[in-house]
């Protein structure tokens, strides 16, 4: 009851007119920023923030949660539309997101399903945060790298689904995406690893000009293809309205299930060290696959964009709770809003909710602000979004391939980040030509650093023993949870051979 | 006696780099230290041994494979397109070589009326010039420009 007491205040702090203005512009500015390919959340919230600067630290502090916040609803518009995940997290949602807009021809009700997962997601991550943040932190906590690497392991289960109809190649494709992840500095012990002398490849392959190369640019390759149907005439019939893009009943139906599920699980992986939104959102799918789906998830599935989409944004609250209660950011994007915080003379920790309870809870307000805020000013825009569907093919390409150019520049700031997209594009381009699903080579490009980091940490603490891995609750639990997800389709296809053998036999 | 195609030869130049990331793992980088546990060659020597073994098997496989990969010429401009941007944009600079692409592509290939052109150029200078650079702070490279200012 005190916190429901603690957040009125907040309210009181946050709805001022001054306040609204601010949660607004940051809204609106975030969505924007968080829609370019390249820039992503970290990139966004750092180049934002000197916006700051001209406020007040109250109206500051709540201008920064709604860049933060409104980032994650702008990565999945790209990755809809384009098939150029903005950021990270959008890799997943671009997987049902794309055939939804352009096999269904249902790009407005794509975007209506990310937008709301995304609310919904974001909205029980801000609940659960208001009534258990410090708790949560504390849990958190609890998590060392054998629980991180069963988690992650458990993740890395999401890209047996995407494997396609030949496993071998399949796992050909996964591993390129965990050696590639391999190249640059040892996350342990800071040695240069395949750099093969290389001072750029020291760094290792930066992941958003990769994608977009991946993804994107390999994209344009095969778009060619396409320049002479006329992509206007061909979209006539999609409805450019918000009115048209709206769900029906059914929609809404398939899309609460998964976003409320995705929503408490993305909000514990937030709250988790170093997991962040793209965990969440892949742990999300990878959950999602187990459920039932009305369509089978990859083909444009509205429970494949829920879940990813509520998973990423609930993650994203999630991450306060560390941050608040700790001092701990889970991530880069945590890091730069904590820098943010402490400019305005706040100190996170765990004094921070009792001896600063006016920031703490208009912080929090705020993000419910600018939630409400962000999926108004989201669902507003789609008919202005649908427009870049009906630009002609042949236009799209020049104009695709300058996005791909200019965002993997900005994204690295160097021309090594353009390099990286092109050879990538051209990567991805000849495996697509070949039967190589792309997907799993992107999985495991994002997982493998996180995976192999906290694997090694445990075989370190553990001095080389698998034990560890079945010694400590958390992680035997998890441990559990990952062979039963990867022991449930051998055990049900033996069933089913089985059975078949009998009807066989007895036929 | 079939012919080798691009799906023999990609299993082929997997195997190969599987092999160099797991022999630059196992000799140069370590694998396992008594004391210290798993090396950096760990993780990823145990992946190049996947690869390595699922290359050949895909490359058994690739010759059961009925249908052929197939390219076209103008997915190939796409690809040249790609190149020629990059190599401008060490001669007149990353928005200058973007604009004469997207000038070139439009004008030459798709013979797009020049209203058309000029839309696009505008878009473009909008998210390029607008956004990114004036916006967001993103200084772009000038090539030789660069050094003559």
């Amino acid at each position: 009851m005190e916190n429901i007491q603690l957040l009125l205040q907040g309210f009181e702090t946050a709805l001022t007119f001054q306040n609204v203005g601010a949660a607004l512009l940051g809204a609106i500015l975030g969505l924007i920023v968080g829609a370019m390919p390249g820039i992503g959340s970290l990139a966004g919230v750092a180049l934002l923030l000197p916006l700051t600067y001209k406020f007040n630290p109250t109206t500051a502090i709540i201008m920064l949660g709604a860049l933060y916040y409104s980032n994650m609803y702008g990565g999945s518009f790209s990755a809809i539309l384009l098939n150029i995940p903005g950021d990270s997290p959008a890799v997943v949602t671009a997987i049902d997101g794309y055939p939804m807009a352009k096999k269904k021809k249902r790009p407005g009700q794509a975007l209506f399903t990310a937008n709301m997962s995304s609310f919904i997601g974001g909205t029980i991550g801000i609940c659960i945060l208001t009534f258990t943040g410090p708790a949560l932190a504390n849990l958190g906590l609890k998590f060392g790298p054998s629980e991180m690497t069963a988690l992650l392991l458990i993740a890395m289960t999401s890209i047996s689904w995407l494997v396609g109809e030949n496993p071998t190649k399949g796992v050909i494709i996964t591993v390129v995406g965990i050696l590639l992840a391999s190249m640059g500095m040892d996350t342990l012990s800071g040695a240069p690893r395949y750099d093969f002398g290389n001072m750029h490849l020291l760094g290792g392959i930066p992941f958003t000009p990769f994608v977009i190369g991946a993804v994107g640019f390999s994209q344009v390759i095969k778009l060619i293809n396409d320049r002479t149907k006329d992509n206007g005439a061909s979209n006539s019939d999609m409805k450019l309205t918000i009115r048209g893009s709206l769900l029906t009943k059914h929609d809404f139906r398939r899309l609460l299930p998964p976003a409320i599920r995705s929503g408490f699980l993305g909000t514990f992986v937030g709250v988790l060290p170093g997991a962040g939104a793209t965990t969440g959102s892949f742990l999300g799918y990878a959950v999602q696959k187990k459920m039932h789906s009305e369509e089978e998830l990859g083909t444009g599935a509205i429970e494949g964009i829920a879940s990813c989409e509520a998973a990423n944004n609930a993650a994203a609250a999630g991450a306060f709770a560390p941050l608040l209660a700790l001092g701990i950011p889970g991530s880069g994007t945590g890091a730069v809003l904590l820098g943010g915080l402490m400019m305005w003379g706040l100190n996170p920790g765990p004094l921070l909710f009792t001896n600063e309870p006016d920031f703490t809870w208009g912080l929090i307000a705020s993000l419910f602000l600018s939630n409400i805020l962000t999926l108004i000013i989201a669902l507003a825009v789609i008919p202005f979004l649908l427009k870049i569907l009906s630009v002609p093919v042949k236009y799209m390409i020049p104009i695709i391939t300058v996005v791909c150019v200019v965002g993997s520049y900005s994204s690295s700031y160097s021309m090594y980040g353009v390099l990286i997209m092109f050879l990538s594009g051209l990567l991805g381009y000849f495996l697509s030509k070949n039967d190589y699903p792309t997907a799993p080579m992107l999985l495991s490009f994002v997982l493998a650093p996180l995976l192999e980091t906290n694997m090694r940490k445990a075989f370190i603490i553990s001095g080389g023993s698998l034990n560890i891995f079945f010694n400590r609750p958390i992680t035997c639990v998890l441990m559990v949870v990952f062979f039963a997800v990867v022991a449930t389709p051998i055990i049900k296809s033996m069933i089913n051979k089985n059975k078949n053998k009998k009807t066989e036999g007895t036929n | 006696m079939k012919k080798i195609g691009s799906k023999q030869l990609i299993p082929v130049l997997m195997a190969a780099v599987a092999l160099v990331f797991g022999l630059v793992g196992v000799f140069q980088l370590g694998f396992w230290d008594a004391a210290s546990g798993p090396m950096p060659g760990f993780f990823p020597s145990i992946m190049a041994v996947v690869m390595f073994f699922t290359s050949i098997l895909a490359f058994a496989q690739s010759f059961k494979e009925t249908e052929k990969a197939e390219y076209n010429k103008f997915e190939l401009l796409v690809i040249a397109a790609g190149a020629g941007i990059i190599l401008a944009t060490f001669i007149i600079g990353l928005v200058p070589a973007c604009f004469v692409f997207v000038l070139l592509w439009l004008r030459i290939l798709e013979k797009a009326p020049w209203k058309d052109v000029i839309i696009i150029l505008l878009v473009i200078a909008f998210i390029v010039i607008g956004v990114f650079g004036m916006w967001l702070g993103i200084q772009f490279p000038m090539g030789l420009f660069e050094y003559i200012l």
